[in-house]
């Protein structure tokens, strides 16, 4: 897929854990790692915005898109 | 409100699983006393059938036993799937395709069975095979298709959890 997922970026960036993530926006670690790892299908605009909250940034900062060369 | 139509769904499922558990005691049993029927037709001699005929009359009562043992089987694996608040697996999907097949194996088996307990010519004369093909063959085939149909909702319903369950 295109859409590229910087979670980690944005972790590391904001000096955080993904567990102290998942309890900041009530999500579990197992999801946040599928998120994080890019194998999600869709996210919520409702995770997006508790993500977004909990790390202070804008969706554009988790998310970016990359053209695939096989696409 | 919700949780009503819950506990609703939840007493039909248990409801259901009662009778296909009974089922599952009379299909047993029925296997059982098909064996022990079947030996006993091959065993005793004298009357009109030949021991071939008596051979595949036990046969067939033998194996629609079997067939029927295997779709109850598969039937309660699902019941107990939907207990669990898990219906859409792949292994469910597979059972269901399993129970559709069976349908259609029972056709060959079923029919064989009532023309050799018939018998030949007093079946064709009496118009018996006629009535055996809507019987035993279209109605068969039907339950067996509209199975088939509900294994591809299952494959989509499937699909949809997939889809859920990678929506973060």
């Amino acid at each position: 897929m295109s859409i590229q997922i910087n979670l980690d970026l944005m972790l590391v960036k904001r000096k955080m854990t993904l567990t102290e993530l998942s309890e900041k926006v009530r999500i579990t670690v197992q999801n946040l790692s599928i998120l994080k790892q890019g194998h999600a299908r869709a996210i919520r605009f409702s995770t997006l915005d508790a993500i977004c909250k909990a790390l202070d940034c804008q969706p554009g900062d988790i998310l970016s898109y990359q053209q695939n060369p096989e696409d | 409100m919700k949780g009503n139509k819950k506990e609703n769904q939840s007493s039909y499922v248990r409801v259901f699983s009662l009778m296909v558990d009974t089922i599952w005691i009379f299909v047993i049993v029925g296997l059982v006393l098909s064996l022990i029927m079947g030996l006993v037709i091959i065993a005793k001699s004298g009357g009109d059938k030949s021991i071939m005929s008596r051979i595949g009359i036990s046969l067939s009562g033998f194996l629609n036993s079997v067939v029927f043992v295997l779709i109850i089987f598969n039937l309660r694996k699902i019941l107990r799937s939907i207990k669990a608040r898990s219906p859409f697996e792949a292994a469910n999907v597979q059972r269901i395709k399993k129970i559709a097949y069976a349908c259609f194996v029972l056709i060959p088996i079923d029919i064989l069975g009532k023309i050799l307990i018939q018998g030949f010519d007093t079946g064709f004369s009496s118009g018996y095979f006629i009535d055996l093909i809507w019987d035993g063959l279209f109605k068969l085939l039907l339950i067996g298709l509209g199975i088939l149909v509900i294994a591809k909702v299952f494959e989509s319903g499937l699909e949809l959890q997939k889809e859920k369950n990678l929506t973060i």
